[in-house]
Parts: structure tokens; sequence; C-alpha cells
């Protein structure tokens, strides 16, 4: 909730050095080899990936913002349903405090490329944006990660 | 003149830059207050989102909202965000304001979605609010409005970072261009700084220009004269180069007095900052010769950029020679180049002075050339001025050099004798100059001779300068009376003759101007007949305080003032007038002629023959009846002249007598050369034909003899008693006048004679 505070208050450069840390904590020991790569469109609100399934070991997910508005790209490794996660005291954002984020694009502006490069271990993965009312508007999805063959 | 134009090109485009900043600056300022209105109303959607959320909620939970309004405001604002048109006013005064659409595509996009969202936000509200928590479904609308709500909210925020992005990225151009402005004003205001700098360095380097070709001299000196600066044009006047002449000394090339004067003028000045003085000296040119020079010179020591005397300096040796020419004119006499009257009085002045206090005695020789006119008249002006120069010469050379020659007058000169003069120095100068000019002069080809009549007056204690002059001229005048080419010491009893002729003088102009003279006439007797044959006029003067006076008290002077001449023609028309008018009352005077005398110089006057012809062709008079009288001296003056003269009369036809003949030393064979009618035996002669003397007849009978052989006629004068006559007569001379007939007579006397007769020989034959 204060991340999201931060960004709302029109401190994008202090959010995306945060933003950055992040990333870098969680990609830091990613091995320089090639993996596989996930597209990711995001609209006004819903978001499109070219795969469910992915194998574990490098993921870069090339996140393009086909919207209007600007939307973020979370990766957290959950159990839960999609459209079933906890939800933070607003009523209409997801609680990241209880999740475990393995990585994120914390702002995708406009008609933006970017893109996230992570090492996933096999599990199940959900992906949103959780923008004020991006989530429940839709903006969401699931990722398995299967063992290397 | 280009360099004013120079800066016009340079001021024009910096006011130009100058206009666009502060111009620009206007929009940017402007155009920033629309940015911040547009931020600002972007912004308060996500409030008026939240609020119309919670209205809604509100309304449903039976508490007063009004959710319409929020929703009206969302409406108009989103249009207006992306339109451009009034919202309501936020902070400030006013009601309203204006702010202008988006034209950034992305914020477009993100307006339109916004428009978009906020649509579903109202549609969700206007399905929310006809419900109550109690209503099935409520939930599930409640949250899709707060979905909505947020989604309103995030689009919103993206919406105002656009366009906060957009309007920080076009305040950075506007400073962008506002710094490039104020770089190019400043590079201007440089431009314009550096091309005054030019500017003025050009004036100066014109100044510098200007002093350096200047004919002026410019040159600084320090108090105690040495030259801290020189301008190179001292070079064509003083032939040291102005490299040569710095450290040395301004007074060096200067004599002592004006040296003194200069350097007296350097102190005084060097007391006073900004005081100037002029000064005129001469300073010397490295060739040895001097030039004039003229200077202004000013105290500069407190302008720091001279810190010296400052000294403009002009050569006016052309003006001085020409002021020096000028004066030499006023104080010359241009012919002779020798002193003027003027300077020769001054001089006098001088020497009188002088003589009081050294117990000198200055002398003055004042001389007239005789025979000067003779030389003027006979050979032309142009030959009298050539003689007068060359006598200038002489005398010149015949004073000592602290004497002072001067010509005063037409033939008159002056000798000046200031210093130790004793009457034995005089006296030797005039010697000297009576010397000199017995060698004739070479004028026009010809030898000419000229005498000097010499008046020397000596200062003693007390003479004033008139005095001097005065005695002079008197003493001048003497010398002439008694015989020309002599000299005479001034003594007191000339003064008064002086002052007699002086009177007389004055007296002879107005007497002429008020036809104070008057002919009286004496008839000339043929001695054999008695009859009246012709008459002689005699001119009197009938003054007004001192009578009638005789022709002997005033011809002489009239002479030398030449008012004999206007004296001389009258009496010749009086005369001529006077017989014609005789001889036609009476055809028994028919023959009557009449004897006038000329003057010496009448005989010079050129117009003499001119002034006969109009005598006679006013009064009518034959010339037959008409005889002039010469003295035997007058005659003997330019002898040349005169007997072309003579003879031009002859042609005329009137008669010419030789006066007084006998007295004078004319030699015969010059009396040849004259066409003489006829000789006037003299007085003296006819005297001792009474006195009992035996040789008195055979004197007269001599000059009876010489006329025979000249074939002229005779006229005794001053016959008074009849044995004279009778001798006279014996003696073959024909005519004669005397007090034995008449003594001269008014005219109107001698008009009764006529007609009574004179002959005593008649009266003695009839009583």
């Amino acid at each position: 909730m204060g991340r999201r505070d931060i960004r709302r208050s029109g401190r994008p450069l202090f959010v995306a050095l945060v933003a950055l840390l992040l990333g870098s904590a969680c990609t830091g020991a990613a091995p320089p080899r090639a993996g596989t790569s996930v597209a990711i469109h995001e609209h006004d609100f819903r978001i499109d990936a070219s795969a469910i399934t992915v194998a574990s070991g490098a993921v870069s997910f090339d996140v393009h913002n086909d919207a209007p508005a600007t939307h973020e790209f979370v990766l957290v490794r959950t159990d839960d349903p999609d459209d079933r996660l906890p939800i933070a005291a607003d009523g209409i954002s997801v609680d990241e405090d209880v999740l475990t984020s393995v990585g994120e694009l914390s702002d995708v502006p406009a008609g933006a490329d970017e893109t996230l490069s992570l090492s996933l271990a096999p599990g199940r993965y959900v992906y949103f944006c959780n923008m004020e009312g991006h989530y429940m508007g839709g903006m969401h999805g699931v990722l398995e990660v299967t063992p290397d063959a | 003149m280009r360099e004013s134009r120079r800066l016009r090109w340079i001021l024009a485009p910096y006011f130009v830059v100058v206009t666009l900043i502060v111009g620009y600056n206007a929009h940017a300022i402007a155009q920033q207050r629309g940015s911040a209105l547009v931020v600002n109303v972007a912004a308060r959607q996500r409030a008026l989102s939240e609020r119309y959320t919670k209205d809604v909620i509100l309304q449903t939970q039976g508490i007063a909202a009004d959710p319409q309004d929020d929703a009206e405001q969302l409406r108009a604002n989103a249009d207006a965000l992306l339109h451009g048109g009034e919202v309501t006013a936020v902070q400030g005064a006013d009601a309203t304001v204006v702010i202008h659409g988006a034209d950034d595509p992305l914020v477009i996009a993100k307006l339109d979605e916004e428009q978009r969202l906020i649509a579903k936000l109202l549609d969700a509200g206007d399905q929310l609010l006809p419900m109550s928590q109690a209503t099935p479904g409520y939930a599930t609308r409640l949250q899709d409005l707060r979905v909505l709500g947020g989604q309103v909210n995030s689009i919103s925020n993206d919406a105002v970072g656009q366009i906060t992005r957009d309007a920080e990225a076009a305040f950075a151009r506007l400073v962008a261009i506002g710094i490039a402005l104020g770089v190019l004003g400043a590079i201007a205001a440089v431009a314009m700084g550096l091309l005054l700098r030019r500017t003025a360095a050009t004036q100066a380097a014109q100044f510098r220009s200007l002093v350096h070709h200047a004919t002026d001299l410019i040159t600084v000196v320090d108090a105690s004269g040495a030259i801290r600066y020189q301008s190179p044009s001292a070079e064509p006047v003083l032939g040291r180069s102005a490299e040569e002449l710095l450290g040395t000394s301004y007074l060096g090339s200067l004599d002592a007095a004006d040296r003194a004067h200069l350097d007296a003028v350097f102190r005084e000045l060097a007391a006073t900052p900004g005081a100037a003085a002029t000064a005129e000296y001469r300073v010397r040119h490295v060739d040895g010769s001097w030039r004039y020079v003229e200077s202004i010179v000013t105290n500069r020591m407190d302008d720091p950029n001279v810190r010296g005397l400052v000294l403009n300096t002009r050569d006016v040796t052309d003006r001085r020679a020409l002021q020096d020419e000028l004066a030499h004119q006023a104080f010359h006499d241009p012919l002779t180049g020798l002193v003027n009257r003027a300077v020769f009085r001054d001089r006098v002045d001088h020497a009188v002075a002088r003589a009081a206090r050294l117990h000198q005695q200055p002398a003055v020789l004042l001389l007239d050339l005789d025979g000067f006119k003779t030389v003027n008249d006979g050979l032309g002006h142009d030959a009298g001025d050539e003689l007068l120069v060359a006598v200038g010469h002489r005398l010149q050379a015949s004073g000592r050099s602290i004497d002072t020659v001067a010509r005063i007058g037409g033939d008159e000169f002056a000798i000046l004798l200031e210093d130790d003069a004793r009457s034995a120095g005089a006296r030797t100068v005039a010697e000297r100059v009576l010397a000199v000019l017995t060698t004739p002069f070479q004028v026009r080809g010809r030898e000419v001779f000229v005498r000097a009549s010499i008046g020397i007056a000596i200062a003693v204690a007390g003479t004033t300068t008139d005095e001097l002059l005065r005695n002079a001229d008197a003493a001048m005048y003497a010398a002439k009376r008694g015989g020309k080419a002599r000299y005479e010491f001034f003594v007191p009893i000339m003064h008064e003759e002086a002052l007699a002729k002086f009177e007389v003088q004055g007296d002879l102009d107005r007497g002429l101007a008020h036809s104070e003279f008057v002919l009286h006439y004496q008839p000339i007797v043929d001695l054999a007949s008695g009859s009246v044959a012709g008459v002689e006029a005699l001119v009197r003067w009938r003054h007004p305080t001192r009578g009638l006076l005789p022709p002997a008290a005033f011809i002489s002077v009239a002479e030398e003032t030449g008012a004999i001449v206007p004296l001389g023609a009258w009496v010749l028309g009086e005369a001529c007038r006077q017989t014609a008018e005789w001889r036609r009352a009476d055809p028994a005077r028919a023959d009557l002629w009449v004897s006038v005398n000329l003057s010496t110089r009448q005989l010079l006057e050129a117009n003499l023959v001119t002034a006969v012809r109009e005598s006679l062709r006013a009064s009518g008079l034959e010339p037959s009846a008409l005889m002039l009288e010469l003295t035997e001296g007058s005659l003997m003056q330019g002898i040349t002249e005169t007997a072309v003269k003579l003879r031009e009369l002859k042609e005329l036809g009137v008669r010419l007598a030789i006066d007084d003949f006998g007295t004078g030393a004319s030699s015969l064979s010059y009396l040849r050369r004259f066409p003489i009618d006829l000789l006037k035996i003299d007085k003296s002669f006819v005297d001792e034909l009474g006195a009992d003397d035996p040789e008195g007849p055979l004197l007269v009978q001599a000059i009876l003899d010489i006329a025979r052989t000249l074939h002229v006629d005779t006229i005794a004068e001053g016959i008074e008693e009849e044995r004279q006559r009778n001798d006279l007569r014996d003696a073959g001379c024909r005519t004669g006048q005397g007090f034995l007939f008449a003594r001269p007579l008014p005219p109107e006397e001698v008009g009764m004679l006529f007609d009574a007769g004179v002959d005593p020989l008649e009266g003695a034959s009839t009583g």
C-alpha cells in the first residue's frame, strides 16, 4: 500500500529506483543463458500472455502495453486462483504484502515495451496489474512453470 | 558618420532581440499558467471521482448527498480537458476559468479512456443509487462502482502524470528558448559593447591622427619645461623630430628674453590647474633661422591622462612678415622707402625728450628741392618720382646712420640729427647735402639738375617738437628767399616773418573765394602822340582789414603757396574781359591793348596756353590785343619747355614782353631763342635819365640798341618827369608808362581818362 501511495503521489523516478532494486534482488542471480520468452500484452483491463506454461529456468516476459493507461506487471508464486488473491483494505487491490513477489515491472507506460527477465523455479505463478481497480477490472492470469525437460 | 551608421546596424538587432526576449517571456508565462490550470483540473478529477463514489454510497445508505453535481463536474471537466473550454475554478477569485484542450496524442488517449471510464462509473452509480444495502445484488454493484472509481482514479492520475510531464517538457523548452534568447541578447549586448569600444577606439585613433597631422604643434611639458610629449608636426617648424625633442627642455630653442618670459608663464600656470595663457615668441630652427610662433598654454596637471602643461603652438612667421610689411608701409614713404612724416615727427619727439635729459641738442634740417617742379611738369610724374627716389638715396648716403632721413611731403625731405648735434654738425650735414646734389641726376636718359633750400633749427632747452619743426620751416623759406641752393639757420625774426606769411597765406585763399581782388590799369602812352595805346593790368587786394594792398604785399607768398595760379588765371580773364569791353564801347579805342604779368609759377603751369586761349575765347578779345609780361628770371626756368610754350602763345597771336629788362642776368643769346615782341625798360634805368648822370642815357641807349638788334619794341617804365619822357622819345623809345601820365587806376577812372586824354605834353602845350 505504501508503494502504491508513493507512485500515486507522482514520483515515478523514486518508484522506478525501488523497483529496479527489487528486480535486481530477484534476478541478480539469473545465469546469462538463453531461456523462454513469454509475450505479454496489456489492455484496459485484461492481460494476454503467449503461453500458459513454460519450462523452469530463464524466462523473459516481453511486456507490451497496448492500453492508453499506464500499467504494471507483477508476478507472484501462489497456489490461489488468479481471481481469488488476497485483497487489501481498499477492497479492490491485491494485498501484495502477504504474497511472494517474484518480480515486477511497476510502470509500463502506454504503448511501451518492457522486459522482465527472471529465473523461475517450477511451480504455479499468477501475474496481474495492481493499479487501482485494474486487478478487479480483469487484469490477471496464471502461468505454470514445469521442471526442465 | 560611418561609426554612427555601424552603431545603428548593431543597435537595431539588439533591440529586436530584447523585444523577442520580453515577448517570449510573456508568452512562456501565459503558457505555464495555462498548463498549471490544466494540471489542476486534471488532478481534480480523481478527487471528484472519489467524492462521487462516496456520495453514491452515502445516498444508498439514506444519507443526503449530491452525487449528480459531482457527476456533472466529472463529465464537464473530462470534456474540457479533451477539447478545451470553461471549467469551474478551483481557486482564486474567478468563478470559472478557460483551459486549452489537449494536443498530445498520448494525453488525448488517456483522457478518452478517462471519459469512457467516467461514463461507466456514472452508469454504475446510476444502477446503484436506486438500491439500498438490503437490496439483493447491492454488494456486487457497490463492488463494480468502487472498481470503476478506482479505474477512473488510476487513469486520472495517469493523465495528470502525462500532462505534467508534457508541461514540464514544454516548460523546459520555454526555458531553453528563453536561455537561448538570453544568450543571444547577451551576445548582442557584448557585440554592441565591443563595437562601442571599437568606435571609441576609432575616434581616439582619428583624434591621434588629427593631432599627428595637424599643422599645430602639440607639446606636453612638465612644470620645468621638459618635453613629455611632442606631436610630429614639430619637424617642419624646428627641424627636429618629435623623438629627438622628447625629454629636452622646451625652452632650449628660445632666445634668452623669450626663454625668461615663457619660463615665467609656465611657472605662473603651473600654480593653477586649468589655467591658460597665450604667448608669442621665436623658436630657433635647426638651420639657425628663427620662426615666430604663438602658443596657447593650458595647465592639464589635473588630467590623469596628461599631467602637464599642454602647448598648442602655431607657426605665425608668415603672419608676422605680413604684419611687419604693413607696419613698414604705415611708417614709410612707399616711393623712397624713407620714413614718413609721422615717424619723423615721432623720432623728433623722442629726440627732444632725450635732449632735456641728456643735455643734447638735436637738430632738424628741412629740405625743399628747387627745380623739382620743372622736372615733374616737363618730364612727367614718373620722371619726378624717379628723381625723388634718387634724391632720397643721396640724402641717406650723406647722413650718418643714426640720423633719420625722411620724406615728409612732395619734394620736401627732412633730416634729424638726434644725438650730439652742434651747429657745426648741422652745418656740415647741410653742406654735404648741397654738395651731393650738385652732381646732376640721370632721369630718363637726361641730365637733371636739382638744388635744395635747407632750413636748420636746433633745439634748445624747452623747445617742443612743434617749435623745432616750425623753426626749420621758417629757416627753409628764408633760404629760398635768399636765393636757393643754400642753407639758413633759424633766427627768431624768421618766425615773425613766417607768421606774417602764414597769415597772408590763409587770407589769400579766403580773398580768392570772396572776390577781394580787383584790377587797376596803368595807361601805356605813345610817347610821340601822347595818346593811350594800351594799359597794364595790375592786381590789387581789397583786404577787409588791411585795406587796398599792392602786389608786393602778397605776390611772393602767392607764388610760394601756389595761390598765384588761380589768382593769375582770374587776372588774365578779367583783364581780357575789361579790355574787350573798352574796345567795343568806343571805336576810337578799337586798337586798345592790355598787358598782363605772368609769374614764374604760371609760366611753369602745364595748361598755361590753354588758360590763355580760354580767356581770349571767353572775352572775345583779339589775341593781338593781349600782351603777356615775363621776367628774365622766369624765362630762365626750364628754358626748353618755356620756349615751346612761348611759341604756342605766339601762334595764338598773343604778344610777349620781357618785364624789368636789364635787371636780371639773362643772356642775349637766350633771348634770341624766345619769340619776344617787346622789352620793358626797368624804372631804374629811366630814373637815371633825370639825374644828370652822363651814363644814364647811355644805358638806356644800349637797351634800345639791343631791342633794335632783336627787332623788338620797347616800353619805358616809371616815367615820372617830362624830361625823362623827352629823352626816351628822342632816343627812339616809342611807348612808356609812369606817374607822369597816370597812376594805375580803377577801370571806371581809366574810362574817363580815355575821354580826357593823358598827354601832359598836350596839357603843357595848351597850358
